[in-house]
């Protein structure tokens, strides 16, 4: 089922001496239950239309839209809370919280009882592969592959259906990278989820159902 | 305000400390201040109303304040309230004295308005007495006797001989200035010697009658309104005019000394200190504003990224401006509520939370207003 779409989406950077035009007329629909890579040249605007599908910014012309609603009409706040969670290259968690504290935190907002959501928190970090003696430690105490972990147990944590994720093993070395992967791609497989990376590894982008390609803004959804 | 909010506190303990220490130092300032000021206000009311700022009539030139002389005229422009300064003074001292001679000795007879105008008779200055109700304003010949003979001539009456210096001068003389009176023991004070005091109006009818006119020796009073000295200047100018030591052709034969400089030292040194408390008040005031800012602005200082964080998972502006600014303002709160109850200043340790919030607020609105997409471009 087709859960997030972007119909014609443009975006442009402006300030006092230039607009660039960072997304052009970019169209394309993510399902559940399915990867997809977005790959392209740095600059090409592919953090940039990750914004846009999590609602971090609003498009300049057309639309994305979340299960048929766009998201000029929908709460954005409320939609990265309970649909789409944003992982990025580093810093995912809060470093004065713990591993277990930062994936209660959205579960706190969601206002999820105390029990309820210590379990699910733990059920997310064991899935994620967090030992139960890392729990009590800060981000600053795990590894990178760790923290991305950590941020994905928070993700799933809150039930959400979109993974965004913007170059998450960028900063890792290949071994914690493909454990980083492998997981997302389960999510994808067993829980349902729409899982979309941005990457520029080739490797990576092979392993997902679909790679989309931008090139300056454009956005090319030919299939591999 | 969450229990995250407080760990995270915790785990900033330098900043927390320094938070703290800040509050406390501003607020107990403020409070400390305040109620210093209250109580110098207090201080400066109550020295206004009771500081007693005394008066001596004198001769115009102001070197003689006794033996004045001082007709019926001037006395009764002094105590009258209508006709004269009456209104405006109070604990009137009039003084009278005589001559006596009786059957057990020779002395002054002194006629006293109020038991201030004898040291031997005022508590203050370390005399006493004892004297039947009314006994300073009566019109009978009646006195005091010094309180070792007084058991002796309690009740008793004797008859006196009595001399009016005045009453010698013949030009208003109309008696011969001496005359017999039979007058009654009723009282002591505190002391010996042959001095006896009697009421001031009856010191005034006996000298009627021995000389045919009424004068006063002395006089003396306390300014009734301090804050309006100037309003008995001039209700007393057209009798009593300013005592001037060079005059050539002065308006009056009689003028009067205020000793008001203690007075004036006095207040001028409250008022100074009131000044400057009310200067520092509002410093302090801003102090707390600009306190409240610079712990904000440390909280929040790269902090930039977590609130983006928290804006990415879906933390509203106005979550997070009120996560952040209870964050800030717990400690400062708990610190305003102790020293305030300790030092029972609820109001100020109220103004100085409000300043401080209101600092607080500036730094994180400030910090806020950050577009929750700035994360994916931030770089460590
Ligand atoms: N805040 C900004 N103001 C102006 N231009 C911007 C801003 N952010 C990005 N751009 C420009 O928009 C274009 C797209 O940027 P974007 O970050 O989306 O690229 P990207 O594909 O994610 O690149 P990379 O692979 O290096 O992360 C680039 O030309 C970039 O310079
Ligand atoms: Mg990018």
């Amino acid at each position: 089922m087709e859960l997030l779409k972007a119909e014609n989406v443009s975006f442009s950077y402006q300030n006092q001496y230039q607009t660039v035009h960072a997304v052009k007329q970019a169209s394309c629909s993510f399902e559940e239950g399915k990867t997809y890579a977005i790959v392209g040249k740095s600059g090409s605007g592919k953090t940039t239309l990750l914004s846009l599908l999590a609602g971090l910014e609003l498009p300049s012309a057309g639309d994305v839209f979340f299960e048929g609603r766009s998201t000029r009409e929908i709460d954005c706040d409320a939609y990265r809370r309970d649909h789409a969670a944003v992982i990025y290259q580093s810093y995912n968690l809060f470093p004065l919280l713990t591993a277990e504290e930062n994936v209660l935190y959205p579960l706190k907002l969601k206002k999820i009882g105390k029990a309820e959501a210590k379990a699910r928190a733990h059920a997310q970090l064991a899935a994620v592969g967090i030992l139960p003696e890392e729990y009590a430690r800060f981000p600053l105490q795990l590894s990178g592959g760790q923290q991305q972990r950590v941020a994905i147990a928070r993700a799933l944590a809150a039930g959400n259906k979109i993974v965004l994720a913007d170059e998450p093993t960028g900063n890792l070395d290949v071994e914690s990278g493909e454990q980083v992967v492998e997981i997302l791609i389960r999510l994808a497989h067993e829980g349902g989820c729409a899982v979309i990376i941005i990457t520029h590894d080739p490797d990576i982008a092979a392993q997902m159902d679909e790679v989309f390609t931008m090139r300056d803004g454009v956005l090319d959804c030919g299939s591999k | 305000m969450d229990s995250f909010a407080i760990k995270r506190l915790l785990r900033r303990p330098w900043l927390s400390l320094l938070t703290v220490a800040i509050a406390v130092m501003l607020c107990a300032a403020l409070c400390y201040l305040s109620g210093y000021l209250d109580a110098e206000r207090a201080r400066l009311a109550q020295v206004r109303d009771s500081y007693d700022i005394l008066c001596v009539v004198s001769d115009i030139y102001g070197t003689k304040t006794d033996e004045l002389g001082m007709s019926r005229v001037y006395s009764d422009f002094i105590l009258s309230e209508e006709n004269g300064i009456g209104a405006y003074i109070r604990d009137p001292r009039m003084i009278k004295s005589f001559g006596y001679r009786s059957e057990f000795g020779a002395g002054s007879l002194v006629g006293i308005s109020s038991p201030r105008c004898a040291a031997a008779l005022d508590e203050s200055m370390g005399g006493g007495y004892e004297a039947p109700e009314g006994f300073f304003g009566s019109e009978k010949y009646v006195c005091l006797v010094p309180q070792e003979s007084y058991d002796e001539l309690a009740g008793r009456v004797f008859t006196f001989s009595v001399t009016d210096s005045a009453g010698a001068t013949p030009e208003y003389a109309a008696g011969n200035g001496s005359g017999e009176i039979e007058i009654q023991v009723v009282g002591w004070y505190r002391g010996e010697g042959t001095t006896l005091y009697m009421p001031y109006a009856a010191s005034q009818i006996l000298q009627m009658k021995i000389s045919g006119i009424a004068s006063t020796d002395a006089a003396s009073f306390l300014v009734a309104d301090n804050a309006h000295i100037e309003e008995l200047i001039k209700a007393a100018a057209p009798m009593l005019g300013e005592v001037d030591p060079t005059a050539v052709a002065p308006k009056g034969r009689f003028g009067f000394i205020i000793y008001d400089e203690q007075y004036r030292a006095t207040l001028a040194g409250m008022e100074q200190n009131i000044k400057r408390l009310t200067y520092l008040l509002p410093l302090v005031t801003l102090l707390s504003l600009g306190a409240g800012f610079l712990v904000g602005f440390l909280a929040t200082r790269g902090e930039a990224r977590t609130y983006a964080l928290m804006r990415s998972i879906g933390v509203t502006r106005p979550q997070l401006f009120f996560s952040v600014l209870g964050e800030q303002m717990i400690l400062p709160l708990l610190a305003a509520l102790a020293v305030g109850g300790a030092i029972r200043q609820p109001i100020f340790a109220g103004v100085f939370l409000l300043c401080h919030a209101v600092g607080c607020v500036l730094a994180t609105a400030r910090a806020v207003m950050i577009a929750p997409s700035a994360i994916l471009r931030e770089r460590e």
